[in-house]
């Protein structure tokens, strides 16, 4: 094995004994935090590849590990591959306290919580798994603005938003809302790098009574957004409000819900702390508390303030 | 990131290990750099080796050091502890550093059910309340 320090990215590595493990972890984070990963993350990394490359040691007797960037050349990826027997049954493996090695049996959840994305292949010819981390969004790339809501029109609607870092240049969003939801996001549930339909069916299948879901990622110069429960979505570049095009530079965005007539972009005015609609001006609300048809939430990535504002449709 | 060449020569088992006497019936140690099975098998045979020789009651395990916490080094230093309880020796940890701390949590890795102490000073305060000893000053301060 070459000396870790002669190298910085697509390295190979091979993982025979635990030491090996631990030295390939030790490279993931001196290579994640070269690349401008911040410590934390760096060490969250090294965290998720010191858990996986010790699996392949201990389960498949050794293995290789490859050290690369990822394709946007933002982020860092290390994958673990073993010819060993894998992994029977995945779902057993990823919850907290299985082992079939009479370890902590932590191993697989720690890497799914410690990587940003996690990918996992295994067969019974053995296993392969792919950690990705990647630097925290800058704050001068996203400052952008977002929102509505309560699609049902119900005093007993919730609503549940979640904002990610995703990919080292963008942001996640999510957002859900219907009856019975937990008092929580459920965080963990979804991953940022599911396309939103996979997103959309892992959650209806918990949560069977939500009735909305938007999700939203901008990374690059690009945006992919999925709602369902009939969601309309405006963007507003720098000039105008209109439709969201794909690969549209947005700065706001607004989505409303099937009970709001449609907006008539020339009407929706955009000033710096609040929005008016027609000749209303929205207001604040909490929307977990006040039903609402129309709700904006701005998202300022330099403060993290988030600042909603709502329509009511009488 | 210097931090990073310097335990990298204390990768394998060879790094030589400090255990002492630091209190009354209390034993300290000290873990760093990477720990892999055959050297925590090492520490917890001579920590233990250590207390029995010793008598002793207490021990105190400096953290301050080990720069990464995995899931394999949290189940050693759990049964490191374990081990030592069965021998009548109550182990208290000190020294874990914030960050490690952080990451620990956000992956899900705890260490609750042992008495961790942010510094190796405050640990040997509690020992020493363990063993019935308060740390009293004996005249006021020079410039007080």
């Amino acid at each position: 094995m070459q000396p870790p320090e002669a190298q910085e990215c697509d390295a190979t590595y091979r993982l025979t004994h635990e030491k090996d493990a631990l030295e390939f972890a030790m490279s993931c984070e001196h290579a994640a935090y070269e690349l401008g990963i911040d410590s934390y993350k760096a060490s969250l990394f090294r965290l998720a590849c010191s858990e996986l490359a010790m699996n392949a040691v201990r389960h498949a007797g050794g293995g290789s590990a490859v050290l690369y960037l990822t394709d946007n050349r933002l982020g860092i990826a290390a994958e673990i591959h073993d010819a060993g027997p894998g992994i029977s049954n995945i779902k057993a493996a990823q919850t907290d306290g299985f082992s079939t090695y009479g370890s902590l049996g932590l191993g697989l959840g720690v890497a799914q919580r410690s990587a940003d994305r996690m990918q996992l292949e295994t067969s019974a010819q053995g296993t392969s798994i792919r950690v990705e981390q990647y630097p925290e969004t800058p704050l001068d790339i996203v400052d952008h603005a977002q929102w509505c809501f309560s699609p049902s029109g119900t005093r007993q609607c919730q609503s549940h938003i979640q904002i990610r870092d995703f990919a080292g240049d963008g942001l996640w969003v999510e957002f859900l809302a219907g009856p019975n939801l937990p008092k929580q996001h459920p965080r963990d549930q979804t991953d940022p790098y599911d396309d939103c339909r996979t997103s959309f069916n892992k959650l209806k299948a918990l949560y069977p009574s939500f009735n909305a879901i938007l999700t939203l990622r901008l990374s690059g110069n690009r945006i992919d957004c999925l709602a369902q429960g009939d969601f309309k979505i405006y963007s507003a570049t720098a000039t105008a409000w209109s439709r969201p095009r794909q690969n549209e530079a947005v700065e706001q965005l607004v989505i409303t819900s099937p009970r709001t007539p449609d907006l008539k972009l020339s009407n929706l005015a955009r000033t710096p702390s609040s929005f008016a609609f027609g000749k209303k001006i929205i207001q604040s609300v909490d929307p977990l508390t006040d039903c609402v048809d129309f709700a904006v939430l701005t998202l300022n990535k330099n403060s993290c303030k988030k600042t909603v504002f709502y329509y009511e449709n009488n | 990131m210097e931090k990073v060449a310097i335990s990298r020569r204390q990768l394998g088992g060879e790094s030589p290990m400090v255990v002492g006497r630091i209190a009354p019936l209390t034993v300290y140690s000290g873990l760093f750099g990477t720990l892999d099975s055959a050297r925590m098998l090492n520490i917890t045979d001579e920590i233990t080796q250590y207390c029995s020789d010793l008598n002793a009651r207490y021990a105190i395990i400096d953290l301050g050091n080990v720069e990464a916490i995995d899931s394999a080094v949290a189940q050693h230093i759990i049964s490191l502890a374990r081990a030592a309880k069965l021998s009548g020796i109550e182990m208290v940890f000190c020294g874990i550093k914030g960050r490690v701390a952080r990451v620990m949590v956000s992956a899900g890795l705890d260490m609750d059910t042992f008495e961790t102490h942010s510094h190796l000073e405050i640990a040997l305060v509690s020992i020493y309340e363990k063993c019935g000893y308060r740390l009293v000053r004996t005249e006021p301060h020079a410039t007080a």
